[in-house]
């Protein structure tokens, strides 16, 4: 059975989450197209249906995403990125060399293929769409107390009270391990 | 949040005369020709900030201590720092003075100095102590390529950064301790056991050397020894025998002249009690009432002597006194010579009365001392009648049934004392006789070898002791050492993956690998030690390799870059509100390049960032990045030129904000 894939609705919705300005609109060489706006970065989302016309169908939109965003004032000119969502899966070495083709070429806009991202996983979708957004808010690792870790594990992995507290407390005390 | 707003060098490291660098801003670019002062900046701030440059200190070992790195070649110095920072409305101004070996630094508060200025410029940035905050500039806030990159140079490095970032190295240690404990009592274990095993051959060998030597004791005098028990026996009046075919050796021989002495001296004890009681009058009482009655009656006597006597001296004196012709009461003639001779005879009575009197007391005490001897006899003879009986109760708690030595009940007797005396000293001299035909040199090896064999088993039964006590030292040992590398194995992985988002949060964005697109820290057990190493995935084709084996050098930097911003982005002791980034970017390609411009600006929206770069090209495209788009956010370009002994030529410039139009319409 075929995995669901993520829709440019989806990527257009983890833009915006992202602090982009988002909008689902008609291009002359594809079907539709997502644009994200931010005072930063234009970013143009389209699906690839076919590896052989890849470049073509990249190129094709890259104009058109230069065009739009050439307006004065022109100041992100400099940060136009492409997204290209391949709905397929690289058929060997010539598609996997066509990406990194694609994505060497960084004359007008940045350009990152992705390949069949699942549908529904936002996990996923975050990281293909990393270099764009935001820095997360990752749950800051405390300094921890290492020795009431290790406490705490001694205790579960059933070394016997008496031994753990003898052996903590002289290596808090000295670095030295003593064993009663 | 506080933000750094001006920076002054003079007479540090390439900086001569005295630059102010403006460093009000959101980013602050410096860029310029490797060599040209750009590192000085940081070197600055971190010496400032810190009190030391760690990096130069370890350089500059092993070379002579004149050899400053921080003071200026071409100023006089001392070297001198001075950084403002704005907190709200408050400005401060911190300043650095001195040498790499002492410094000092002062403070002050909107111009009015502070006490402890350290303490001061810690708790601005959230630190309740400056050692605290001068750990977290170094660790998160200043970033210098050469210890982000070195991180990854060594096998350790990695694990031993991360160890000591995220707290992990007491964990190690404690299990590297614990290992070692666990080895050292192993060891000692093992010395014990061989010391153990000496110990019971040597004890071994002196039982043996004692059973022998008791063997050739015995065989040696036990003919001589017979013989005369023999005689002894023989010797010994009815009822008394002795079993002579069981003393065969001293310590036999010991035991029955003990038994017999004892005998010797009960005997002796109801015989001198007998010649207490021999001296003693029987009629004790009848004499003690006789001597008694003749206290009584001197103590009479001369109680009626000095009653009398007093009274009729003092009548026949007064007497004399009144004598006339007449009666002084009747007034009758009377015959003067008469009655003068009568008192002169009676006064003279009195005279012998007074010698009685003496006499009398004397016979009061010669009666009080008989009294008194008689009363000492009588305590006397009770005393020896009850040594007698004691006497005699212990000699029959002596003469034992089933001992070598048996008497009969009439010797049991205490009439027969003398006799039981007489026939246990020619015993006791006869076993006497016969412990000295034991060869004197046999008798000391004997004892000697005695006392050996007491003293290895002493020490077998000691080592014994301490084995069984190492047995169970050892046991938990090798418990803890095993639950100890358990343990740091799950904290270092619960840590790591704790960690992991940080590093992809960095590595996802500059995706150096086509192939190789994830980056993670992997727990690595090396010979019982617990190593961090790192690793890239190729999901697609679930692969992992050490980036070390398959990345370039360009991409390596970013792995390393990674981990570094990937941990000071997200450890909130590192939550400072500046980072430096010195000369980041090393060898990366174009895509690196802009990924981390890219991140610079990200970074940017949470803290004031600081880059130095030598690479025109990334300065050209941060540049573009980082121009503010709008009038309240700063950039500034901090150009190097050039540089000579004042220090280097600079020149500052803000970027102009880019004011944008919206290509689309706000939702």
């Amino acid at each position: 059975m075929a995995t669901k894939l993520a829709t440019l609705e989806e990527i257009g919705a983890a833009l915006a989450d992202g602090g982009f300005n988002v909008s689902l609109r008609p291009f002359r060489s594809t079907r539709e197209a997502v644009i994200a706006e931010s005072p930063y970065a234009v970013v143009g989302c389209i699906e690839g249906n076919d590896w052989t016309t890849l470049r073509r169908d990249v190129e094709e939109f890259q104009a058109e995403l230069t065009q739009l965003s050439s307006r004065p004032p022109s100041v992100r000119r400099w940060d136009l990125y492409i997204v290209v969502h391949v709905l397929s899966r690289a058929r060997g070495p010539v598609d996997e060399a066509l990406i990194e083709a694609i994505e060497a070429d960084t004359h007008y806009a940045r350009k990152f293929v992705r390949v069949a991202l699942p549908k529904g996983d936002r996990d996923v979708l975050e990281r293909a769409l990393r270099p764009l957004l935001p820095l997360r808010d990752i749950p800051q690792f405390d300094w921890f107390d290492p020795l009431a870790a290790l406490r705490e594990e001694l205790r579960e992995l059933a070394v016997p009270d008496s031994v753990a507290d003898a052996a903590l407390t002289s290596f808090a005390q000295t670095n030295d391990v003593t064993v009663p | 949040m506080p933000r750094l707003v001006e920076l002054e060098i003079e007479a540090f490291r390439g900086v001569g005369k005295a630059l102010t660098f403006d460093l009000d801003a959101e980013a602050i670019l410096l860029r310029g020709d490797n060599g040209l002062g750009k590192t000085t900046v940081v070197d600055a701030v971190s010496w400032l900030l810190c009190g030391e440059l760690p990096q130069l200190s370890e350089r500059l070992k092993g070379l002579r201590k004149g050899d400053d790195p921080i003071v200026n070649r071409y100023s006089e110095g001392p070297a001198r720092a001075r950084l403002a920072i704005r907190e709200g409305d408050n400005v401060w101004s911190f300043q650095r003075r001195g040498t790499n070996a002492s410094s000092a630094l002062d403070g002050s508060r909107n111009g009015a100095l502070v006490d402890d200025p350290a303490h001061a410029l810690a708790q601005i940035f959230g630190h309740q102590d400056h050692a605290a905050f001068s750990n977290a500039v170094q660790t998160w806030g200043i970033l210098r390529q050469d210890a982000v990159r070195a991180a990854l140079d060594a096998g350790a490095a990695l694990h031993e950064r991360l160890a000591r970032v995220i707290g992990l190295e007491r964990v190690t240690r404690f299990a590297e301790s614990a290992t070692r404990v666990a080895k050292e009592l192993t060891r000692e274990r093992s010395r014990v056991r061989a010391e153990l095993a000496a110990a019971q051959q040597a004890d071994s060998q002196i039982r043996e050397t004692v059973r022998e030597l008791r063997e050739a004791t015995s065989e040696l005098s036990q003919q001589n020894i017979f013989a005369t028990l023999q005689r002894q026996r023989g010797e010994l009046p009815d009822g008394i025998d002795l079993d002579v075919s069981k003393l065969t050796d001293a310590a036999a021989l010991t035991d029955v002249g003990r038994e017999v002495g004892s005998l010797v001296d009960a005997a002796q004890r109801i015989l001198s009690a007998r010649v207490t009681l021999e001296g003693l009058t029987e009629d004790q009482q009848a004499n003690l009432a006789q001597a008694s009655s003749a206290l009584a009656e001197a103590q009479r006597q001369l109680n009626e002597i000095t009653q009398r006597s007093p009274l009729m001296v003092q009548l026949a004196t007064s007497a004399l006194q009144l004598l006339g012709p007449t009666c002084p009461v009747c007034q009758q003639p009377i015959d003067l010579n008469s009655v003068r001779r009568h008192l002169d005879e009676l006064l003279q009575n009195s005279e012998e009365d007074r010698r009685g009197e003496a006499q009398a007391r004397d016979a009061v005490h010669q009666a009080q001392q008989q009294v008194a001897a008689t009363e000492q006899s009588t305590a006397r003879l009770r005393a020896a009648q009850a040594e007698a009986h004691d006497a005699a109760a212990s000699l029959g708690r002596l003469v034992l049934t089933d001992g070598l030595l048996q008497l009969s009940g009439f010797w049991l007797d205490p009439g027969h004392a003398s006799e039981l005396m007489d026939a246990m000293t020619q015993l006791r001299d006869g076993l006497r006789i016969a412990f000295s035909q034991l060869p004197e040199a046999a008798q000391a090896r004997h004892a000697s070898a005695e006392v050996a064999a007491d003293a290895t088993a002493s020490e077998v039964v000691r080592l014994r002791l301490e084995l069984k006590d190492l047995d169970a030292r050892c046991q938990r040992a090798a418990t803890l050492d095993k639950a100890a590398h358990a343990a740091a194995r799950r904290i270092v992985d619960a840590a790591l993956a704790r960690i992991g988002p940080s590093f992809a949060e960095v590595f996802d964005r500059l995706a150096p690998h086509p192939t190789f697109t994830v980056l993670r820290a992997r727990q690595d057990i090396y010979y019982g030690k617990n190593q961090i190493v790192p690793e890239v995935y190729d999901p697609e084709r679930n692969v992992a390799a050490n980036p070390l084996a398959v990345y370039s050098e360009g991409q390596l930097n970013v792995v390393a870059l990674s981990y570094f911003l990937g941990l000071a982005l997200n450890a909130r002791d590192g939550a400072l509100p500046f980072m430096f980034l010195d000369d980041p970017l090393q060898a990366m390609d174009v895509l690196s390049v802009l990924g981390f411009s890219d991140l610079c600006r990200r970074i940017r929206e949470q803290r004031q960032l600081i880059v130095t770069t030598h690479d025109r090209r990334f300065a050209d495209v941060l540049l573009r990045k980082l121009a503010p788009r709008d009038p309240d956010t700063r950039t500034l370009v901090i150009e190097f030129s050039a540089w000579t002994r004042e220090g280097p030529e600079v020149a500052e410039s803000s970027v102009q904000p880019s004011i944008i139009e919206p290509l689309l319409r706000e939702a």
